[in-house]
């Protein structure tokens, strides 16, 4: 409640701006003003966002708020995983698994539910899709006999140690960045689908052509690809950078920055371990 | 095995080099923002990003065609009534049009209503894992009994009830139990099997629909039945209640039109095999 002698900040304007924009959106679900306030202050969403309200009611446990959500992001989430190579059986049994799980605590975050660890900062939708591909990947890895992944995702920046060390190492980040960021978008829908199922689900190649319904001949073709595109794209920026990391070759080059890289992710890695962030 | 060539081994460490799994908040404000903040070095999350992008183009053009078949049907209707009465068309042309009849006479209840015409349960797997049978979906009314497939081997399982107000918890012998009374509201069940070599969970959620939602679907219900014929009720009323998730309710309705044999329960199948598959 507001008193009288205490002016209103922008971040109070903000709650209750994002929270009328959710009663609006979603006027079957009853949250009161005070509830959400007290649940979203510390991560209000920096734009308007009509379904952080609706997250925030379902880690409250709102009445209506849980079949809202179902109701507003089933059909979406179906047709994004029949596009990731998901049956129609699975996308069925995975999205009663995800709501379910959802509305469970999360490892290590103080949210009431694992929906709770959403910011708001961008789409739930987008948030949601993240959530359901996890699990369908996680689906796959088990169905494989392949270890499952750390639950924590990995950071983005590193923290912590000497300012010049920090300095270099957000300058060679930030080479690999544009470089990765180049070879990836060089490579075709289904390339990457073939290279994120192989490298980072761990997945054997005939695993791989039974979720993408293609023959293993074809998923080599299409690493072979991938791999060719890549190389053409590193190898097309390095020319010009190779001087940044003092090495000889571009090959070279390549490595050196890769091992920075791995070592920095490596050192971040630890960093959030100790912060002990949670995540859906 | 092969060794990896070079190349392999560069891919291997461009895609560690990216991380190990994406976080959902640092894509989401990518996907929206279309500010990267250095998530595209992940291809998973450029694989995310590009899946979003093409699920919103394909959204728009669907309203656009919608829109469009919708203008057609009309169109059609119009001209069909024109033409003056004919003999008994068959069964599922009389559907299609008593489904579009209804979204016509009732934009706000049936404006979504189409009928379930894509449904593949010919995937042919079987499981022979541990499996949730009922309740699935939205439920009208609170279930009677909770059921399951065992694991072969496997003869008792732990089950969890978790719900508004209720936590509960049974060690079962068999396939089936007797369930708590329930109110409306959201429930996740958990199933673990004892005694097995493996462990295997399974969590499956329902919904027990509130009054506002029963009274929505009984008027839906009404509306069926007085604008269309009495024969393709069963037929409506499973389309209608698996659009809605009413999951159960779809089944109780296919089975009743399946008994009926002939044109009808051709045209129920396909629904009832995805509905028990």
């Amino acid at each position: 409640m507001r008193s009288a002698d205490r002016p209103v900040s922008l971040a109070d304007e903000r709650v209750r701006r994002t929270y009328e924009l959710g009663r609006k959106a979603h006027p079957q679900v009853d949250l009161s003003f005070e509830e959400f306030a007290r649940r979203a202050r510390a991560a209000i969403p920096k734009h308007d966002n009509k379904d952080f309200y609706l997250a925030v009611a379902c880690d409250a446990g709102a009445p209506g708020a849980w079949e809202r959500l179902q109701s507003r992001f089933h059909r979406p989430l179906r047709a994004m995983l029949r596009r990731r190579g998901a049956t129609r059986h699975d996308v069925s049994q995975l999205l009663d698994d995800v709501w379910g799980r959802l509305a469970s605590p999360p490892p290590r975050a103080k949210a009431r539910t694992r929906i709770g660890t959403y910011d708001g900062q961008g789409a739930l939708l987008a948030w949601l899709a993240t959530v359901a591909w996890h699990r369908l990947a996680d689906g796959w890895r088990r169905a494989a006999g392949v270890a499952p992944l750390p639950q924590e995702p990995t950071p983005s920046t590193p923290r912590g140690g000497d300012p010049a060390d920090r300095l270099e190492a957000s300058e060679i980040g930030a080479l690999i960045g544009s470089v990765l960021e180049q070879a990836w978008a060089s490579l075709t829908d289904r390339e990457l689908e073939v290279v994120v199922l192989k490298y980072r689900q761990l997945l054997p190649q005939t695993e791989i052509a039974r979720i993408l319904r293609v023959s293993p001949s074809r998923i080599t073709r299409l690493l072979q690809s991938a791999t060719r595109r890549l190389r053409e794209a590193v190898e097309e920026r390095l020319e010009l950078r190779a001087h940044v990391a003092g090495a000889a070759s571009n090959q070279a080059a390549l490595q050196h920055l890769l091992q920075r890289m791995l070592s920095e992710s490596d050192a971040g890695r630890e960093d959030a371990d100790d912060h002990g962030r949670g995540m859906a | 095995m092969n060794q990896p060539t070079p190349d392999e081994q560069l891919l291997e460490q461009l895609v560690r080099a990216a991380g190990t799994r994406v976080d959902p908040n640092a894509l989401a404000v990518a996907a929206t923002e279309k500010r990267t903040h250095g998530i595209v070095r992940d291809p998973e999350a450029v694989l995310l990003l590009r899946t979003l992008a093409r699920e919103r183009g394909r959204r728009r053009r669907t309203l656009w065609g919608g829109a469009a078949l919708a203008a057609m049907l009309v169109a059609g209707l119009i001209f069909a009534f024109a033409q003056g009465p004919r003999g008994e068309a068959p069964l599922a042309e009389r559907l299609e049009t008593a489904v579009a009849g209804l979204r016509l006479h009732d934009a706000e209840r049936f404006g979504s209503f189409a009928l379930a015409d894509d449904l593949d349960a010919t995937s042919g797997v079987t499981r022979t894992g541990v499996a949730w049978l009922a309740p699935r979906g939205a439920l009208l009314a609170a279930p009677a009994r909770l059921r399951w497939r065992r694991p072969d081997g496997v003869s008792r399982v732990q089950v969890k009830l978790k719900g508004p107000g209720v936590a509960w918890e049974r060690d079962v012998d068999g396939d089936d139990v007797q369930a708590p009374p329930l109110e409306s509201g959201r429930y996740v069940v958990t199933l673990r099997v004892l005694g097995s070599l493996t462990p295997q969970t399974l969590r499956r959620s329902f919904v027990i629909a509130d009054a506002q939602q029963r009274h929505a679907y009984a008027q839906a219900q009404a509306v069926w039945r007085a604008e269309t014929s009495a024969d393709l009720h069963d037929l409506i009323e499973a389309h209608y209640a698996f659009s809605q998730g009413f999951l159960e309710r779809a089944l109780e309705a296919s089975r009743r039109a399946e008994a009926a044999r002939g044109e009808k329960r051709q045209l129920v199948l396909p629904l009832l095999r995805y509905l028990t598959r």
